[in-house]
C-alpha cells in the first residue's frame, strides 16, 4: 500500500526537519515547503494527503494557503494549523475559519501524530461518504 | 438654573487619509513570545527525539542527562510563558476591550484554545452552563486567558488523572459566576490565603512541581480586578479545588453611567470635553447589513491601529441597533483622531455594505465642564437615548 503523503510548511528548517524525522518514523512520506507559494505548488503539482502549514511563514500564511485550496479549485486536502503565535483570539479564529486541528509551538509530539491520525481519518470518511 | 451646554455637530469629511498605524506594545510582546517559541520548539523537540532513539540506539547514562535537559526545557518554556503574560496584563496601556459575552461561547473557546496534556497526564474538561445565566460584560480575550490559567494550574496540581469542570451560574442580581472545579491535590489554608500573591507557591506545589515562576494566579487575578470582580476559593487538601470568578453581569445602562462617568472624570478638571458618536448601520428598507456586535469588532481594529490613546467603545446603544464611541481630549486633536477613525471605518465598511445603506454617524462635542457631576451628564445622554442634549440635526 502506498505510503500516505504529508506536506510540511514552515520556513524554520530546524521546525521542518525535527517534523519530517516523527513523522517519517510513523511511515508517512514527507514533502517540504519553506513559504506559502512553495506550499501551493506542492499542493497543485503533488497532492499531498495532508498539510501541516506554520501560520506565519512568508509568501503566504496558513490563513492565505488555505483560502486558495478552498476557492482556487485545488485539492480539498486537510490541513493542520502549526504556529508559536498562543493568542486565544487566534486559534477561535482559525476555529471559526473551519480549522479544527491546530498545534502550538513547542508541540508534544504523541499531540502531532494523533492529530495527523485523526485529520486523516476525517479525509479518508469523507471521501467514503 | 440650568447651565448652557455647548454642542455643535460636526459634518464628517467624505474620505480621510489612511493613519500611520503605530505598534503597539501588545504587538511587540506577541512578537518577542513567537521569537521566544520557535528555538524553545527545536531545543525540546531534538532533546525528545534522541531520547526516543529516532537518532540511533542511547545509553542509559544519555537517556538519564537528557531528560534532564528536557525537564529544564520544560521549566524555561513554562517561565518564558507566564513572563509574558504577566508582561502583557501588567502594560502601562493595558486596556479591556469589553464587550457582551455570553458565558456558554467563552467556555466552549476556553476548551478549544486549551494546549495539549503533558505526556504523563489524562485531562478530562466538561462544561456545565446554565441556559439562565446572564450575560456579561467583560474582555472575552482575557478571560479567555485567565480561565487557561487555572485549567494549566488544575492539571499541574493534580494526579496522573483529573476531571476539571468549568460552570457558568447566576449569583444573585448583579452577578454571574464563573465555575472552574477540578478533583486533583487541593490545598490547605496556608496556601490558600497566599494562592494570589505574586511568586507565592505553596510547600505542597514546591515538593510537587519544583521550578515556574508562580505568575500564573496573579495574572488571573489581575484580570478579574479589572473586571470589578473577585474570585473565592474553596478547596481542602486531598478532596480537589472549586474557584470561582465572581463577576459584573451585563447591564446597559450601568455601562454607559461608567464609562461616561469615567470620561468625565478625566476631561472636566483639565477643561477639555469628549466627542460623542453614536454609530449605526441601517439599510432604507429597515434591515440590519451589520449587527451591533459586528460593528463593535470593525471599529476595535480601526481604534488599536489608527491610534495609540484608543477610545472608549461602548457596544449596543439604540436597542442593540448601534454602539457609542467616546473620543477625548484636547478639542482639534479629537477631531483629527475622530476623522481618521470615520474615515478608515468608512472604506473597511464599504466592502461590506450595500450601496442603498444610510451611514450618519453625527458626532457631538460635549465640554465636560459644562455638567457639575459626571452622573448629570450621563442622565442627560440616557434619556436622549444615547444622543445628547442639544442636537440641531435630524437624521
Amino acid at each position: 500500500m502506498a505510503r500516505r503523503k504529508i506536506l510540511i510548511a514552515d520556513d524554520d528548517p530546524d521546525i521542518v526537519l525535527a517534523l519530517r524525522i516523527r513523522l517519517e518514523a510513523a511511515g508517512y512520506e514527507i514533502l517540504t515547503a519553506m513559504d506559502g507559494k512553495v506550499a501551493l505548488d506542492a499542493i497543485r503539482e503533488q497532492t499531498p494527503d495532508l498539510a501541516i502549514l506554520d501560520i506565519n511563514m512568508p509568501e503566504g500564511n496558513a490563513f492565505a494557503v488555505l483560502d486558495s485550496i478552498r476557492g482556487d479549485g485545488l485539492p480539498q486536502i486537510p490541513v493542520i494549523f502549526l504556529t508559536a503565535d498562543t493568542q486565544e483570539k487566534s486559534q477561535v479564529k482559525a476555529f471559526h475559519r473551519g480549522i479544527r486541528h491546530y498545534l502550538t509551538k513547542p508541540y508534544d509530539p504523541k499531540t502531532l501524530l494523533v492529530l495527523v491520525e485523526s485529520a486523516l481519518g476525517e479525509a479518508g470518511s469523507r471521501v467514503a461518504s | 438654573m440650568a447651565r448652557q451646554r455647548t454642542a455643535e455637530v460636526l459634518p464628517v469629511p467624505p474620505r480621510a487619509r489612511r493613519p500611520r498605524a503605530p505598534q503597539p506594545q501588545e504587538d511587540f510582546l506577541a512578537s518577542v513570545a513567537h521569537d521566544l517559541r520557535v528555538p524553545l520548539t527545536s531545543l525540546r523537540e531534538f532533546i525528545s527525539i534522541v531520547e526516543d532513539g529516532l537518532a540511533g540506539p542511547t545509553t542509559d547514562r544519555q537517556r538519564q542527562y537528557l531528560a534532564i535537559a528536557r525537564r529544564n526545557a520544560d521549566s524555561l518554556a513554562e517561565m518564558i510563558e507566564q513572563l509574558l503574560l504577566f508582561s502583557r496584563v501588567r502594560l502601562s496601556s493595558f486596556r479591556l476591550n469589553r464587550r457582551r459575552v455570553r458565558l456558554a461561547e467563552l467556555l466552549r473557546d476556553a476548551t478549544l484554545a486549551q494546549g495539549s496534556s503533558p505526556r504523563d497526564k489524562q485531562v478530562r474538561l466538561c462544561i456545565h452552563v446554565d441556559p439562565r445565566t446572564p450575560e456579561i460584560y467583560a474582555d472575552p480575550d482575557r478571560l479567555l486567558e485567565a480561565i487557561r490559567n487555572l485549567i494549566d494550574n488544575s492539571v499541574k496540581y493534580s494526579g496522573t488523572s483529573v476531571t476539571i469542570t468549568l460552570e457558568s451560574r447566576e449569583r444573585d442580581e448583579g452577578r454571574v459566576e464563573l465555575v472552574i472545579r477540578d478533583n486533583g491535590h487541593g490545598m490547605d489554608h496556608a496556601t490558600q490565603r497566599n494562592l494570589f500573591r505574586r511568586s507565592y507557591r505553596g510547600r505542597q506545589a514546591r515538593r510537587r512541581n519544583p521550578g515556574g515562576l508562580g505568575l500564573g494566579l496573579s495574572i488571573v487575578k489581575e484580570i478579574v480586578d479589572l473586571h470589578g470582580g473577585e474570585i473565592v476559593v474553596r478547596s481542602a487538601l486531598g478532596q480537589g479545588t472549586e474557584l470561582i470568578l465572581v463577576l459584573p453581569r451585563y447591564d446597559r445602562e450601568e455601562i454607559l453611567r461608567k464609562e461616561i462617568g469615567a470620561v468625565w472624570h478625566r476631561t472636566a478638571r483639565s477643561g477639555r470635553g469628549f466627542y460623542f458618536v453614536r454609530l449605526g448601520i441601517e439599510s432604507l428598507n429597515g434591515a440590519l447589513p451589520l449587527s451591533a456586535e459586528e460593528l463593535s469588532d470593525e471599529i476595535r481594529v480601526v481604534l488599536r491601529s489608527a491610534t495609540r490613546e484608543g477610545g472608549t467603545l461602548i457596544s449596543e446603544c439604540g436597542q442593540g441597533k448601534a454602539v457609542c464611541l467616546l473620543l477625548s481630549g484636547e478639542r482639534s486633536r479629537a477631531e483629527r483622531r475622530l476623522q481618521e477613525i470615520l474615515g478608515t471605518l468608512r472604506e473597511r465598511l464599504q466592502l461590506r455594505m450595500a450601496a442603498h445603506v444610510v451611514w450618519d454617524p453625527q458626532p457631538v462635542w460635549i465640554h465636560s465642564a459644562d455638567y457639575r457631576h459626571p452622573k448629570e451628564m450621563a442622565v442627560a445622554i440616557l434619556q436622549q437615548g444615547c444622543r445628547p442634549e442639544g442636537r440641531t440635526h435630524g437624521s
